[in-house]
């Protein structure tokens, strides 16, 4: 009895790996953690855009900010890799870490961000300028301001359910809280946003 | 039998998501067939999930992973890799495995710095070379001795060694060989000293001044009266007291330390001490970065405050004297700020939609220990309508607060529980807040476990966190004490949340 339980796709009787855009994302951090570093790669494209807007939609962080606490997230997860739990979904983990991350980065920088950074902020977006994409900046910026009015907790859900369309239970063990309350924050801030956004943007953009 | 709206309203999220269990589900479908209103507010939730969900521009990663951890490397020379890699495994791989180190560590690695504090007298006259003026707002004068008129300098003029310079009616920049910036606050004196050992030192007389060292420099010194800082390539500021008895050290960058008296402090970036000629430095606390540096780009403080509270929407036509602000005070809550500078001094006025009515709230302030007529001139209070109501697990509340004034301020944090007594005393927390941010940090365990308690005897009903309504954040003026002017008190706060713990690195 050679059969290997542990490959789950078996192709044709050989051993052979599946391409890592194949890969599940748990598969893929078992596999970095037994040092198939390379693969971190696939990780860190796949999710560089969830935590991203992440950091800057729970945390009003600015792209700058939020592509340098990305690159925290993923040197944090990367350097704990021997810890990963296959048990956990990996954007359960990724999330989790991704809040601590960024909750502490808006802590130690707040006083000075407060005074110094108003200036890059601004400065920072780059790009084209289209009259098109100036609207849709506009609806964007409308929405970050309305998500700003939810509490952390309903900004967390919400964002991870509607935009990185998590799972409740994904989402309840990335915050480790409840499925009821994720139920409760994700309910709560969406008809709070809603709300908010017709009360403040509803003539610009109807909802 | 029909459901009601309100049995199945806290269930549509979870129906728009398919999270629903089975009986939950079938329950919602056979009340939104028959209910037009639900469906309506269905569709309104689907739409603001749609919403959120619509992209950010912008978040594709500009350089690959490779690259990122391969720049980390760059700066952590040295560094054990951070991925542990077992048998087979780590030899196969080991020559491709990046190495790096965390950020956290590439950063901190980027100054270092040494302060020594020594007492300074007079200072010899040195050989070195002086400085060259860079700007002056108003007139950059210098003098050989005392005995001497001050001569005005221009800028790319070369001011002597040994020279006293002074910032008159403005500010000003002299760079000096290799790299080093001191930019001079209005009125501030130093002297360019001499250079022993590489060691390039500068007598600070009078006044504030930052200094700029870059990195690898040899060795730099400010001498104070109150004490000196010896550093090699870092940012700080140094401000001379009045009575050039102390000087407040604040570190922008790198980390410097600081010692005198016998006594020694590490001052890192974002950190403050003070010292004085007597004790040498105390405690280093949090610094007001955003005080100390505010001179450089020509703030005030209160302007800082007033450009924070201009994020506000002001609500016009609001009775006279009295304001009422809405704003986006934190990201994570709302917050209704009223404030109301008019207020006869000993009389509170009703201010417009406190829910709890300020003037009861106040005469019966004989228990939180002022009397009525040394009431409050000036009254500003906060209150965070929108934060959870529910605290039980929660450890933590915390929140930043930014005194604009120049002294320190007794406040009270009322915090109310809903079915009790109005701002039971015994909740209440005294904070003192320092010029500049101050960080409050409440432990709702204790005040839950009523330890945090003033009064004597009053140990009694504990508070039960799952009933917090709200807090209320009121100015208190001690008896005796003069209160500040009318309108002088804006508070800008910040970031209020509750937490389960500390923040890590605290």
């Amino acid at each position: 009895m050679k059969a290997s339980p542990e490959i789950p796709v078996s192709t044709n009787g050989a051993a052979e790996p599946a391409p890592p855009e194949q890969c599940g994302d748990e598969d893929l951090m078992t596999r970095v953690a037994a040092g198939e570093v390379e693969l971190y790669e696939e990780l860190y494209s796949r999710h560089f855009g969830g935590v991203s807007r992440f950091a800057m939609r729970v945390f009003g962080m600015s792209p700058t900010d939020a592509e340098e606490a990305t690159q925290t997230v993923f040197m944090k997860i990367y350097g704990a890799a021997g810890r990963y739990n296959v048990r956990a979904k990996f954007t359960s983990y990724l999330y989790k870490v991704a809040r601590n991350e960024c909750l502490k980065i808006v802590v130690k920088k707040r006083p000075v961000a407060a005074g110094s950074a108003g200036s890059e902020e601004t400065g920072a977006s780059e790009g084209d300028d289209s009259g098109r994409d100036l609207e849709g900046r506009e609806l964007g910026e409308c929405i970050a301001k309305v998500m700003g009015m939810l509490s952390l907790e309903q900004r967390t859900a919400v964002q991870l359910r509607d935009s990185e369309g998590l799972s409740y239970d994904e989402i309840a063990r990335s915050m480790d809280a409840t499925v009821a309350a994720v139920n409760t924050w994700i309910h709560r801030g969406r008809r709070r946003f809603m709300e908010r956004f017709r009360e403040l943007y509803g003539d610009v953009y109807p909802m | 039998m029909s459901t009601r709206c309100s049995d199945i309203e806290h269930l549509l999220s979870g129906y728009l998501d398919g999270e629903l269990s089975e009986p939950d589900r079938v329950r919602v479908r056979a009340h939104l067939d028959s209910c037009a209103d639900c469906r309506a507010g269905l569709d309104a939730l689907g739409r603001a999930a749609k919403m959120i969900a619509s992209p950010v521009p912008d978040v594709q990663p500009r350089r690959s992973w490779a690259e990122v951890s391969g720049e980390a490397a760059e700066a952590g020379r040295g560094q054990r890799p951070a991925v542990k890699l077992n048998g087979k495994a780590e030899r196969r791989r080991r020559a491709q495995r990046p190495v790096f180190w965390p950020f956290a560590a590439a950063a901190a690695a980027a100054a270092l710095a040494v302060v020594a504090v020594y007492f300074a007298g007079g200072a010899g006259a040195g050989t070195a070379a002086g400085g060259t003026v860079k700007w002056a707002e108003g007139a950059l004068v210098a003098r050989a001795s005392a005995e001497e008129r001050w001569q005005v300098y221009e800028t790319g003029d070369a001011v002597p060694a040994g020279w006293l310079v002074r910032s008159r009616d403005g500010r000003s920049e002299v760079s000096l060989a290799g790299g080093v910036r001191l930019e001079l606050n209005s009125g501030a004196e130093v002297r360019l000293d001499d250079e022993t050992e590489r060691a390039r030192t500068v007598d600070l007389a009078r006044g504030e001044l930052c200094c700029a060292v870059p990195a690898g420099y040899g060795g730099f010194a400010v001498r104070t009266p109150a004490g000196s800082v010896k550093v090699t390539g870092t940012e700080f500021d140094v401000r001379l007291g009045e009575a050039r008895r102390h000087a407040e050290v604040t570190t922008f960058r790198g980390a410097v330390k600081v010692s005198a008296a016998g006594r020694t402090a590490k001052v890192p970036a974002g950190r403050a001490v003070t010292t004085t000629t007597q004790a040498g430095p105390g405690e280093t606390r949090r610094a007001s970065v955003l005080d100390a540096a505010s001179w450089r780009r020509a703030e005030r403080v209160e302007d800082l405050a007033r450009e924070r509270l201009a994020r506000f929407h002001s609500i016009p036509a609001m009775p006279e004297g009295e304001r009422k602000v809405l704003c986006d005070f934190s990201r994570d809550s709302d917050v209704e700020a009223f404030y109301d500078s008019s207020t006869p001094r000993g009389r509170i006025r009703r201010t417009a939609e406190l829910i709890v009515q300020a003037d009861t709230h106040c005469q019966g302030t004989g228990a939180m220990s002022f009397p009525a007529d040394t009431c409050l001139s000036s009254l500003a209070y906060a209150n965070t309508r929108s934060l959870e109501t529910d605290w039980s697990g929660w450890r933590w509340h915390r929140f930043e607060v930014y005194n604009p004034t120049l002294r320190k301020l007794n406040y009270q944090l009322l915090i109310k529980e809903a079915g009790g007594r109005d701002y039971e005393k015994r909740y209440n927390q005294y904070i003192w807040l320092d010029p500049g941010w101050n960080s409050v940090e409440v432990n709702l365990e204790q005040v839950a476990a009523g330890k945090l308690l003033r009064e004597k005897g009053e140990l009694g009903v504990p508070f039960d966190p799952a009933k917090a309504v709200h807090w209320v954040f009121a100015p208190l003026y001690e008896e005796g004490t003069e209160p500040p002017g009318l309108g002088e008190i804006k508070l800008v706060m910040d970031f209020i949340r509750l937490e389960e713990r500390l923040p890590a690195g605290r």
